[in-house]
């Protein structure tokens, strides 16, 4: 609630909202085993490009994010280009500002939604919980091989796909 | 560091207003290491953190689940 009025009255980079209502499911994790925990977390980390490949290979027919799309598109014809918006808030006072943070939302809403936000967070909380779970920070020089080989294939792994995706 | 051009709102300007800033060529030179390595960077920090908190706080004491059902 404090998150979903945060989003919608302040500033609409607001994060609280999908970590509060993710969060609303790990509960359910608890009797998940070990194994079943890191096949779930891999097909949500993966699930964004078998989203993402499915849009591409049927040229928008599976598009998830497409009624958020017409909706925003539909905004801007009425109410003039969110951009603008934004850009008046700078020079703006109060009632900018309020223009703003009635624009911004549902983009904000379709930012999360487009990159499959929701999907990587939740396998991200998973791993966490899993660390956590396994008490693996408790003693951290007791697991330094496997931090040590973590960091190195994240940070491969992770630059790669930054390079790819920039 | 990973919201510096939205909060310094610098992504609002236009291409011919950035040119006009001074210190442009440092944008350019330093533009894409932040694309890279910083921008959007957090994210997964963040919900890995906020992962393990919550196993943390399931695993206090003998009625983490409870707990967490009273405090939603």
């Amino acid at each position: 609630m404090i998150g979903g009025l945060h989003l919608r009255f302040l500033w609409a980079g607001d994060i609280l909202t999908l970590y509060a209502t993710l969060s609303l499911l790990l509960p359910l994790f608890r009797v998940v085993g070990d194994r079943a925990f890191l096949i779930i977390a891999s097909v949500l980390v993966l699930s964004p490009i078998a989203v993402d490949a499915s849009r591409v290979l049927t040229d928008d027919g599976f598009y998830p994010t497409s009624a958020l799309t017409e909706a925003l598109a539909a905004d801007d014809a009425t109410h003039g280009s969110l951009w603008q918006v934004l850009r008046g808030v700078l020079a703006g006072v109060r009632a900018e500002f309020t223009d703003g943070c009635e624009r911004s939302w549902l983009f904000r809403i379709w930012v999360i939604v487009d990159s499959n936000r929701a999907q990587k967070v939740l396998a991200l909380f998973l791993i966490g919980l899993r660390v956590a779970r396994r008490k693996l920070l408790i003693d951290p020089a007791e697991h330094r091989y496997l931090f040590r080989r973590d960091m190195f294939a994240g940070v491969a792994i992770g630059l790669a796909f930054c390079v790819l995706n920039w | 560091m990973e919201q510096l051009r939205l909060l310094s709102t610098w992504v609002f300007f236009s291409p011919e207003e950035h040119e006009a800033l001074p210190g442009t060529a440092w944008d350019i030179t330093l533009g894409p290491s932040h694309d890279v390595l910083i921008d959007g960077e957090f994210d997964s920090n963040f919900s890995l953190l906020f992962g393990i908190y919550f196993g943390f706080f399931l695993d206090k004491g003998a009625s983490g689940h409870s707990r967490f059902l009273r405090r939603i």
